[in-house]
């Protein structure tokens, strides 16, 4: 429903996806913003349209040894390792808070196997969170290490059984760029019972220190993320809109609103915003108020309206309620 | 009181540099307009100019932070650019280059104050206490001296070599009269005494010792303090991203698990870490 505010005067930056309404599209991506606490003080978090936690296990994690950052041109390399309390304690400590600031609460949820994920997605499922975005970037440890996210097949084995296990749940599938066929990942993904895509995750890169000789990070890879590889992302983004009817959530080193505005019109339903917060607190709210601007000065009165795609009949739907496609397994 | 829960008040702004002053051929000192929440010492801001090549700010210890009263303003100046912030900076990398070479009235955005400060680790009054810096890690030291009553605290400064009347007073200078007591200590003996400063300090003649330094000198500090049975704190450095504790991206790795630099430290109890790794 596109209801202006009153005065009937102004774009309506709201979006509905998998049923879910977040007043803008401008989200902050999980890892970079804590429980949203952190924040505080130096952004309204409240105007934020939504929130990805950082990426929760069902077991505790401390993450990895040594360097867990490295800044590189535009961007940043992290191996954090998805340290965090484990998701009873982020229930029981860290969800009220966030429940309390206003904008749509996301779960990031990852797993080292099948069966964690769905235990993992059962709980979550039951809670008062908004969503679940799915991180299948994890290695699979067993099979070797290789990421769930890289193979259609892998990805579908955890999407499948945590659609199944979140209930009613709104399911959020965030993909890894590193996939050989994104494209079959994806449509793996949506098959397994996915709600939404959000694209994408770090590039596997590497940093080497040429005075202790030795690369940076103990694991060796880390994830890229940052401005260098938002034209990749974008590319991501555009190219999957033409196979799929989806919701798409664009991330990748969008840091103003131009940045997200090339994603809006990509097709995505919304963005997410990362690094780009580290460098300039201010960066999700200038975006959301340029988002504003650029709607005011083209007369588009919802952000569906900004998609430059061909429209089809059910992507001419996608103004302001995208639908959800059936639930279940 | 050790540790704070609540987050104190700061702001990023961006903000004008409004003086500058080389110390010596590697030190420079910046400062800052700075309208925001006067930082405590120990407390840090991430600094990145506008004009930039690189991603993310640097964080810098604030050396002091200047009011805005008539004797502070520069010669010639009917009225002040209102309070500044003021670090002290080597040039390191990239991003330090950039801050080193920033020229009067270009700006960077400021980001804090962050982290927890020196006097949330007061003892209890009576004692005099130690303030121990090396190098470039004077800088939080000098802005703790600030807050502390004159003559109760004696300032141990080590350097690898000073050049000169000029630097140690450029350095010192401002500390000098507050202290009880100052001890100098160069590696190649230019200034003060010849060696290093733990070598100099005898922890037990205080109730808390606090440094700020490179590694090897907080081990060393560290280790005496714990012998003599005498608290210690310590300030710690991590290449940081978010500077706010959401990233998890400065680990300190504590006896009682990991901390996040920026916003559990970056002072710590020197009995929480372990200096053996």
């Amino acid at each position: 429903m596109n209801n202006p505010p009153s005065g009937g005067a102004g774009p309506d930056l709201s979006v509905t996806i998998a049923g879910i309404r977040f007043r803008n599209p401008v989200i902050a991506a999980s890892g970079t913003f804590g429980y949203g606490r952190e924040y505080q003080g130096l952004l309204d978090v409240s105007a934020l349209g939504g929130i990805c936690t950082k990426g929760l296990t069902l077991r505790p994690r401390p993450g990895n040894t040594g360097n867990r950052i490295h800044e590189t041109p535009s961007g940043i390399l992290n191996s954090i390792g998805l340290e965090n309390p484990g998701i009873p304690a982020f229930l029981e400590k860290e969800l009220p808070a966030l429940r309390e600031l206003g904008p749509v609460v996301i779960a990031n949820l990852s797993g080292a196997d099948p069966e964690e994920y769905a235990e993992g997605a059962r709980i979550l499922g039951a809670s008062s969170i908004d969503m679940i975005e799915l991180n299948i970037s994890c290695p699979n440890v067993k099979a070797g290490g290789m990421a769930f996210g890289l193979d259609p097949e892998m990805a579908a084995s955890v999407v499948g059984p945590v659609r199944r296990a979140a209930g009613g749940k709104p399911l959020m599938v965030k993909l890894s760029p590193n996939a050989p066929d994104l494209a079959a990942v994806a449509r793996a993904c949506v098959d397994a019972g996915a709600d939404a895509l959000s694209l994408v995750n770090t590039f596997k890169a590497m940093a080497i220190d040429i005075y202790r000789r030795k690369p940076v990070f103990d694991m060796v890879s880390a994830g890229l993320s940052g401005p260098a590889i938002r034209p990749i992302a974008l590319r991501m983004v555009w190219e999957l809109g033409n196979a799929l009817e989806l919701p798409l959530i664009g991330v990748g080193g969008i840091a103003g609103p131009e940045d997200a505005l090339e994603f809006l019109l990509a097709g995505a339903a919304a963005v997410q915003v990362g690094s780009a917060t580290f460098a300039h607190p201010a960066a999700m709210l200038e975006t959301i108020r340029g988002i504003r601007d650029y709607m005011e000065k083209g007369a588009f009165l919802t952000v569906g309206e900004l998609s430059i795609r061909q429209k089809s009949p059910r992507a001419r739907d996608r103004s302001g309620n995208t639908g959800s496609p059936p639930q279940g397994g | 009181m050790n540790h704070v829960d609540s987050i104190s008040p700061r702001a990023s702004c961006f903000c004008r540099l409004i003086w500058k002053r080389s110390i010596g051929p590697e030190i420079s000192c910046l400062e800052f307009a700075w309208s925001g929440p006067a930082p405590r010492g120990g407390q840090f801001f991430l600094v990145k100019p506008v004009r930039s090549g690189v991603f993310l700010g640097r964080p810098l210890s604030a050396a002091a932070w200047i009011p805005d009263t008539p004797e502070n303003r520069l010669p010639g100046e009917t009225a002040g650019p209102g309070p500044g912030v003021r670090f002290l900076l080597v040039r390191r990398g990239k991003g330090t280059g950039e801050l080193t070479g920033l020229e009067i009235g270009e700006m960077a955005e400021l980001i804090g104050p962050l982290g927890n400060a020196w006097g949330d680790f007061l003892p209890p009054p009576g004692g005099a206490v130690a303030l121990i810096g090396g190098g470039i890690g004077i800088a939080p030291l000098l802005a703790f001296a600030g807050e502390l009553a004159g003559q109760c605290f004696d300032f141990y400064a080590g350097f690898r070599t000073l050049r000169g009347a000029e630097e140690r007073e450029g350095l010192l200078g401002p500390v000098r009269s507050r202290a009880r007591e100052m001890v100098i200590a160069t590696e190649d003996g230019t200034e003060g005494r010849k060696g290093r400063i733990p070598d100099l300090l005898d922890p037990a003649k205080y109730a808390a010792v606090y440094a700020c330094g490179p590694e090897p000198m907080l081990k060393a500090v560290g280790t005496s303090a714990k012998q003599a049975g005498v608290p210690c704190f310590i300030s710690l450095e991590r290449h940081m991203a978010c500077g706010v504790g959401a990233c998890l991206g400065c680990t300190v790795e504590t006896l009682r698990g990991n901390r996040r630099c920026c916003a559990d430290g970056p002072i710590f109890n020197a009995e929480e870490l372990n200096f053996d790794e």
